[in-house]
């Protein structure tokens, strides 16, 4: 029980490491959603993917770590894609939606 | 529920052992692994989970999970929904699969977003809860706290079956295994020494005269024997391998597992002189055992290899009737003729039944001058098949030449007596001629004296007769 009285402090200190160290791979995710981005600009619809994948990465990682606002910007952002046709590519609106979302993660980032 | 679980139907339907099981927490926190590609959630839940107490184990992947439960059993898993190769799905429905695990494995499901569907696949799958990862800190413990009270009860219902089992297996009044248990157990036994090499020996002990005992002592005092006659046996058998059943009323079975024959031999002495070695006490008074046994071992055996449980206690069982048939108080080993009477018990008591009261004085003085011999005396008729009755002697001397009801007549009676039927008896005569002998001893007599005898020779022939029986 003692553990616990002293894990306060000790806790919230952990878990500003794990957002500092969220915010440096996020940083990093984001560098990779933007290539992916570039490259369904070339037409290559594995773009989609990448961004989705990382966008779902973050959803979950920043909600475990209490950053819901975060977490409900890169839900969004997967409901974007998700909302794309399964086998083209996104058309102009939508592209322009996915870029949104990932300028709206890299905003709340930098609240961080 | 097709096939049902005798003890688990037997629990279900005894509520008073349903109220019994009291979902007391298990002392130490289980141990919980985490499951999830992510290295940052891993850190942040086990950051939270080890504060509230628990030992955590993790995996980053699905396989990698399944590995570290084989390599330390961990009762609670959080993995996630999501992973790259094995997903949480398919973790779950291998954990589920797998029969092999020491207890019930609490799953629960982690996903980042509160689908319907998602929480509806996890549940299908088998997980037991469903998180999301936004979950808060309380939240989560919660949960926790949850997963540790369902494996509490887990744990308070095994122990419950458990004892069920042990008692499904055990005699209540002597603690000792029963018959399910040697039936069950002797079958392993076989499997074993058929597997290691080495030979099994049986023992199958019953108690004499047990039901003088009980006719004598009552049941109480029937029981108090039984709970003696375990005690000594199970002193009598040093190895913690070596175990005792019973078989039924006074029949009690000793397995000797890597035992030969001539070793199960000393072992059964052993147990004999143990049990004739001082009376035992029962809440009605001092009750004198004797215990008559049968040894049989796999190696006597033509074919040990087609050995069953039921052929050895078969053969067991014979070699214990032949020592009964021999005067009781003895061990008999298969394939060894019956042993030599020496064995026998000493003689403790006498009753010397004759008309003459100046003869039965000096009857009395010169078998006490016989140390260690309790001499009892009667006139005879009635009155000496109620002392018979009550005093239960060793042996019965009779006067053949006696008013009203004569010697030979006496021991019809006593044969037609079950309780008094098997008291070996010796004939006193003056008309000691040949034929008068032959015919005397036709009776069922092991004995003749004649009268007039020797006084200081008299005790040494009495014991001469006893040992020749």
């Amino acid at each position: 029980m003692n553990d616990n009285q002293h894990s306060a402090p000790v806790l919230q200190t952990r878990l500003n490491e794990l957002v500092r160290k969220f915010v440096a791979r996020t940083a990093l995710d984001l560098a990779q959603m933007r290539e992916g981005l570039a490259r369904l600009d070339a037409g290559d619809r594995s773009g989609l993917a990448q961004i989705y994948h990382l966008a779902h990465r973050t959803c979950g990682t920043s909600g475990t770590l209490g950053l819901l606002a975060l977490s409900d910007a890169a839900a969004e952002l997967e409901r974007c894609i998700e909302a794309c046709p399964p086998d083209a590519l996104p058309g102009t609106a939508e592209r322009a939606q996915i870029a949104a979302g990932i300028d709206r993660i890299s905003a709340q980032v930098r609240t961080l | 529920m097709t096939r049902r679980d005798p003890i688990l139907g037997a629990l279900a339907a005894d509520e008073s052992v349903i109220t019994q099981v009291q979902p007391a927490l298990v002392s130490i926190a289980p141990r919980v692994l985490l499951v999830d590609d992510d290295e940052i959630v891993i850190e942040r839940l086990r950051d939270l989970i080890t504060a509230a107490g628990f030992e955590v184990a993790t995996a980053g992947n699905g396989v990698a999970a399944l590995a570290e439960l084989k390599r330390q059993f961990a009762p609670i898993v959080i993995l996630d929904r999501n992973m790259p190769g094995m997903d949480g799905l398919a973790l779950t429905r291998a954990i589920r699969e797998d029969v092999h695990y020491p207890g019930y494995v609490y799953i629960m499901l982690c996903t980042a977003h509160d689908s319907e569907q998602e929480i509806l696949a996890g549940l299908e799958a088998g997980a037991d809860d469903y998180l999301s990862k936004r979950v808060s800190g309380p939240q989560l413990l919660a949960r926790l706290a949850t997963a540790r009270r369902i494996l509490s009860l887990e744990h308070s219902l095994k122990l419950v079956i458990e004892e069920r089992r042990r008692m499904a297996m055990t005699d209540s009044l002597t603690n000792a295994h029963n018959r399910r248990y040697f039936m069950t157990h002797m079958r392993r036994e076989l499997k074993r020494a058929r597997r290691m090499g080495g030979d099994l020996s049986l023992l199958v002990c019953d108690i004499d005269h047990f039901k003088h005992i009980n006719d004598r002592f009552g049941h109480a005092g029937g029981d108090d024997v039984l709970i003696e006659f375990v005690r000594r046996v199970q002193q009598s058998l040093p190895r913690d391998y070596d175990w005792c059943a019973r078989m039924g009323g006074e029949e009690f079975a000793v397995v000797l597992p890597q035992t030969p024959l001539a070793g199960a031999a000393t072992v059964a002495e052993k147990i004999r002189h143990a049990v004739a070695a001082a009376p035992m006490l029962t809440s009605a008074g001092g009750v004198d055992v004797t215990v008559s046994v049968g040894v049989t071992s796999l190696s006597v055996l033509n074919d040990p290899n087609a050995a069953t449980p039921e052929l050895l206690l078969s053969r067991a069982d014979d070699c214990l009737y032949t020592s009964k048939n021999h005067g009781r108080d003895r061990v008999t080993l298969d394939g060894v003729p019956a042993q030599a009477k020496t064995s026998g018990k000493p003689l403790k008591s006498l009753l010397y039944v004759d008309d003459d009261a100046d003869i039965r004085e000096i009857v009395e003085m010169s078998l006490t001058l016989d140390g260690g011999l309790k001499v009892l005396t009667s006139d005879g008729g009635e009155r000496a098949l109620l002392k018979m009755r009550i005093e239960h002697p060793d042996l019965v001397v009779l006067d053949v030449m006696m008013p009203g009801m004569d010697g030979p007549t006496l021991l019809r009676r006593m044969r037609s007596d079950p309780e008094l039927a098997r008291i070996p008896v010796i004939f006193m005569t003056a008309k000691a001629r040949a034929n008068e002998v032959g015919r005397l001893r036709e009776l069922s007599a092991i004995g003749v004296i004649a009268k007039p005898f020797d006084p200081m020779a008299l005790g040494k022939q009495v014991r001469a007769l006893w040992e020749a029986r």
